[in-house]
């Protein structure tokens, strides 16, 4: 037969396309739509073709949250992937969210209520009943509430978002009673979102990738281990690529993210402060500020001072910051400081990014508040391409009953080492408890949290608890049978979050908001039961029905009440289940919210007034004051909760709504000079100020540093299989030529101590970390959570995986908060996860 | 992947039409110019100076009743289905809608494509694998014009999957028996220039794989 040469295949091609544009529309076609491959959905067993369900769910690994399928076979969940309809992940989801298999069926999953049977810690337990737990929770809780404390039930959570979060918190505890609650955020990142609030008001910045043309990074390892990081990284490297956008990385260790960065900049441990006030310094110096954004800028005592004042007042705080000074301290080049702050200043569009390298110090909170004046004084706030301040979908949720009791609450919550502990200080709350001058809670109650592992100090975190003097009745909700569960009384098996109802949301990478969506994939395991579930139970138990029954019901009902959800077509609960996802099309990106006006109405309402003084419109009713005549007397700055009224900021003749304050009550200026905090003795301005423990070090002492890796959650997922096996060791980082002077090689045991305690750990001896640092990560060293964790079994762990043949490791890591003090940052109480000094030795 | 076998789509949207449905007038007319010719030529393709020559309405007559007869019926027809046609070990086969139909159907279902309501036909019919291979080339072009690599990669691979498991296991055969049955020139060379087309194909995917 005739071969058919290339050539001839191409005119032939040719000639085809011109017949078929041609004779366009005169045969009907067999295909509809479109090839939508790289959107995924749908799913095959490859062996018997047979087509798996696939269920539309979030993912709940880390906070990210990305938006996700479960494929189903049989009733098993057999494979995960990215939504393709999410604005936020573009369908990508990371190893941890694949993984979220593991998290239903790993060998010692916690499958029944278990009643403690032996001395607290002992690992003795006994299977019981649901009606029977549940019965005593209720007993013991409704005893409490009944004599008058409710106050001494405490609720202390790990992660917890959307529904998960305001079910629990808002209303049941709400309903109950008790406001003695705990979060963790002051052990995460508590100290940039108080730096925010000393600045822009609420909390959480969005990085506009998308936009940027240059980006500084102070400590965040945003490629790997971010708290929006599917969505993030994704668009800094498509910027990088794509655009070859500068990337800037400060870190003390060559982290994936630093690796991945134009520049990796070493930076000695809590100094990153220190190299962004020199940046101010270079831009205010040059001129090289945006004047229009003083116009929005407090810098001064003075609120209503003009431009000029300000800009001379910044320029007079920084000019002591040179970068030669800066350099002395960090250890960067004063020549990089001058060339990154120039350019910066010069960008089109520039973010500054920043996470725990940089706040989880002692001068941490200072350290966001220097990001956000580069940030601002460049022009580079809630604008295309730079740090803007987060968007996310709002959800409206049944609270319960109308009528509830004034709330009461132990005074343990926020330490008592911090001046604005406005997330709370986490880390300090087992202490509070052995203190006892504030009271103790009967029933301490925690829910996906690890009190012992996740907080410093762990050996004592387990002797507070381990005492029953102190802590008289101990009960956990949990999929995992780890630290703290051991210590638990009573352990209510909970569902993964693949079997569980939320509704959810995170903040959009894009300045859209998104709605998003929990279901049960499967069926849960055992007799797993939802936490949300359980507390409906308790509730009703207590004879405090909270109108509704179960978490799907109060979804349900969020559903019907949230207004953007509630009219979709088909329902809005039967859209949610379908689609998992939700954004209105035709929404714009939110930028420069602080430059729009408030409506004259707004200005006109009930309870608005004036404080001429500040040029804040605030509504005193929202605040603590008795009536207008003391909300007047005292101004909107010495008034009680006063920026829960705060209405709107008098710029020049307009009234727009500015940098609304959250948590304290600064002015709707974006506040680079803070009184509040001068009234507390510290500088009003972002000043610099060295870590007290890290000056005089001897030669053996090094500043421990942590951090994540991209395939692990912070401690919630070495019990899964394929997590683990891809790392379960982390010998500490030193550099060669600190090991060099110790007398340590590559691979030697060495002895770590701290004043708190002492741990050993295989050194790995590079050049990727700064002289005089040592890094071990977080995750590892678990004493419980199952055999793939930890080589032990969990109580009731069963051998249903065939791969615990195939586990091939035994080394399970070192943790390393038994050597971190519970030490907070002054300012925000932010735990400094940066700054422990260790003695280091060869063991 | 080679960048210019994207351009192919065409031809498996010009084969797709052939074996969809008997010629109307309006392609009749456009397969008669002289540009198209001089290309079927080119490539081999003789159709024999009658075809240009004959009356239209007479010519198109002739190929309705060949093309009923070829792949309708009544009598012994061809039918072009790859569940009729492609031999599978379990005897699964020499049947409409088969197991081999169910597979091509979730195949092309799982790209995100579906099949008309309007369609009447078979998923596994002989234009109906052309025109998803046609459609798999078009997006791939798309993709590519939009720096989308990985999708066009992924793209390439499928079509390869799809010519391997599918098409080559069914219609060069069926093509040679649709030569050997025809009474007139037009499915002959059609056909045979499929074959060859097809195998140029395959020698594209085996320096690739």
């Amino acid at each position: 037969m005739t071969k058919l040469s290339r050539r001839n295949v191409l005119k032939l091609a040719a000639a085809s396309s011109v017949l078929l544009t041609a004779g366009k529309g005169m045969v009907s076609k067999a295909l509809a739509g479109s090839i939508e491959l790289a959107q995924g959905g749908r799913d095959f067993n490859p062996d018997t073709g047979k087509e798996r369900k696939a269920v539309p769910t979030v993912c709940y690994s880390c906070v990210t949250r990305d938006p996700k399928i479960a494929f189903v076979e049989d009733g098993r969940i057999v494979k995960i992937e990215g939504q393709p309809n999410s604005i936020r992940s573009l369908g990508k989801i990371c190893s941890k969210g694949q993984a979220g298999i593991n998290q239903v069926y790993f060998p010692d999953r916690i499958l029944y209520p278990l009643k403690r049977a032996g001395k607290r810690g002992d690992g003795k337990y006994k299977k019981i009943s649901w009606d029977e737990a549940l019965t005593e929770l209720a007993g013991r809780m409704k005893k409490l509430r009944d004599e008058g404390h409710p106050e001494n039930l405490m609720y202390h959570y790990g992660r917890a978002k959307g529904s998960s979060d305001k079910l629990p918190k808002t209303v049941f505890m709400g309903t109950y009673g008790s406001g003695t609650i705990s979060g963790h955020t002051s052990i995460c990142e508590g100290g940039k979102w108080v730096g925010q609030e000393f600045t822009w008001g609420s909390h959480y910045d969005n990085w506009d990738f998308d936009n940027t043309d240059y980006v500084l990074n102070f400590g965040s390892s945003v490629l790997e281990a971010h708290t929006n990081h599917i969505p993030t990284a994704q668009r800094l490297i498509k910027a990088k690529v794509e655009r070859n956008v500068p990337f800037i990385t400060f870190d003390v260790r060559l982290s994936y993210t630093a690796s991945k960065s134009t520049k990796w900049e070493p930076v000695k441990p809590g100094t990153d402060l220190a190299v962004i006030l020199a940046m101010c310094n270079v831009i205010m110096r040059d001129n090289l500020y945006k004047r229009e954004a003083f116009t929005y800028i407090r810098a001064t005592e003075n609120v209503n001072a003009p431009a000029d004042e300000k800009i001379a007042a910044l320029k007079t705080h920084l000019a002591q910051y040179t970068p030669e000074w800066a350099q002395e301290i960090s250890g960067v080049p004063a020549a990089n400081i001058t060339k990154y702050a120039r350019e910066f200043a010069k960008a089109k569009a520039a973010v500054v990014i920043s996470y725990r390298g940089l706040v989880a110090h002692y001068n941490g909170t200072d350290g966001e508040r220097a990001a956000q004046m580069l940030g601002m004084i460049t022009g580079n706030i809630d604008n295309p391409g730079g740090r803007c301040k987060a968007i996310s979908a709002s959800w409206k949720y049944p609270k319960g009953p109308k009528v509830k009791p004034k709330s009461k609450k132990l005074k343990i919550t926020n330490g008592s080492l911090s001046a604005f502990p406005n997330h709370g200080e986490c880390q300090s709350v087992l202490k509070m408890i052995k203190d006892g001058s504030h009271g103790r809670p009967d029933i301490y109650l925690w829910y996906c949290y690890n009190p012992v592992y996740v907080n410093g100090e762990c050996q004592e975190n387990i002797d507070i608890l381990s005492d029953e003097k102190l802590m008289p009745f101990t009960v956990t909700s949990n999929i995992v049978y780890d630290e703290s569960s051991r210590l638990a009384d009573l352990i209510l098996p909970d569902t993964s979050y693949l079997e569980r109802w939320d509704w959810d949301a995170n903040v959009s990478p894009t300045q859209i908001p998104e709605w998003e969506f929990r279901q049960p994939a499967v069926e849960p395991l055992g007799e797993c039961r939802n936490f949300g579930d359980i507390l409906c139970d308790l509730a009703n138990r207590m004879d405090m029905p909270l109108g509704f029954n179960s978490m799907e019901e109060f979804v349900k009902q969020s559903c019907e009440m949230t207004p953007v959800i509630k009219d979709l077509p088909g329902g809005g609960f039967e859209y949610m289940k379908k689609h998992g996802v939700y954004h209105d099309p035709q929404a714009k990106p939110s930028f420069f919210g602080y430059k729009k006006e408030v409506k004259a109405d707004d200005l006109q309402k009930e309870g608005v007034i004036l404080d001429e003084a500040l040029g804040v419109y605030w509504n005193w009713t929202k605040s603590k004051a008795k009536d207008e005549a003391e909300a007047k007397t005292l101004g909107y700055d010495k008034t009680h909760s006063s920026y829960k009224g705060y209405v709107g900021q008098k710029f020049g003749d307009k009234v727009l709504k500015g940098f609304k304050p959250d948590k304290v009550n600064k002015t709707g200026y974006f506040e680079l000079y803070s009184t509040i905090l001068k009234d507390k003795g510290f500088a009003p301005m972002p000043s610099w100020k060295p870590i007290p423990e890290h000056v005089n070090l001897a030669k053996n002492q090094l500043t421990l540093t942590t951090y994540k890796v991209p395939v692990q959650i912070h401690s919630r997922s070495t019990h899964c299989k394929w997590l683990t096996e891809m790392f379960h060791d982390n010998p500490a980082w030193i550099n060669s030529q600190t090991a060099a002077s110790l007398g340590i090689k590559d691979g030697d045991m060495v002895k770590l101590t701290s004043e708190i305690g002492e741990v050993s750990i295989k050194a790995y001896v590079n050049e990727m970390i700064v002289p005089g640092a040592i890094a071990i990560s977080f995750h590892l060293g678990r004493t419980e959570s199952g055999r793939y964790a930890s080589g032990k079994t969990s109580p009731m762990g069963s051998d249903n995986d065939p791969d615990l043949k195939l586990k091939w490791w035994d080394t399970y890591g070192v943790h390393p908060n038994w050597l971190i003090a519970n030490s907070p940052d002054p300012i925000s109480g932010q735990h400094r996860w940066m700054d422990q000094v260790v003695t280091v030795s060869k063991a | 992947m080679e960048e210019n076998n994207s351009q192919v789509g065409s031809i498996y949207g010009f084969l797709a039409r052939i074996f969809a449905q008997e010629v109307t007038s309006d392609f009749l007319a456009e397969i008669r110019t002289p540009q198209f010719r001089g290309v079927l030529e080119e490539s081999g393709v003789d159709l024999g100076d009658d075809f240009y020559s004959r009356p239209a309405d007479e010519l198109l007559e002739e190929l309705v009743i060949e093309f009923t007869g070829l792949f309708i019926g009544p009598g012994h027809f061809l039918s072009p289905h790859e569940s009729v046609h492609r031999v599978r070990e379990d005897g699964d086969h020499g049947k409409l809608w088969g197991a081999d139909t169910v597979v091509v159907k979730k195949f092309i279902e799982a790209t995100g494509l579906r099949f008309q309501s309007a369609f009447g036909g078979m998923p596994d019919h002989l234009a109906a694998e052309l025109e998803f291979v046609q459609k798999l080339e078009e997006r791939m072009t798309q993709a590519q014009a939009e720096g989308e690599m990985e999708l066009a990669e992924n793209l390439d691979q499928i079509k390869h999957r799809f010519l391997q498991e599918h098409i080559l296991t069914w219609v060069p055969p069926f093509l040679d028996r649709v030569i050997a049955k025809t009474n007139i020139p037009f499915y002959r060379e059609i056909s045979k220039l499929a074959v060859q087309f097809l195998a140029s194909e395959q020698e594209v995917l085996l320096s690739t794989t």
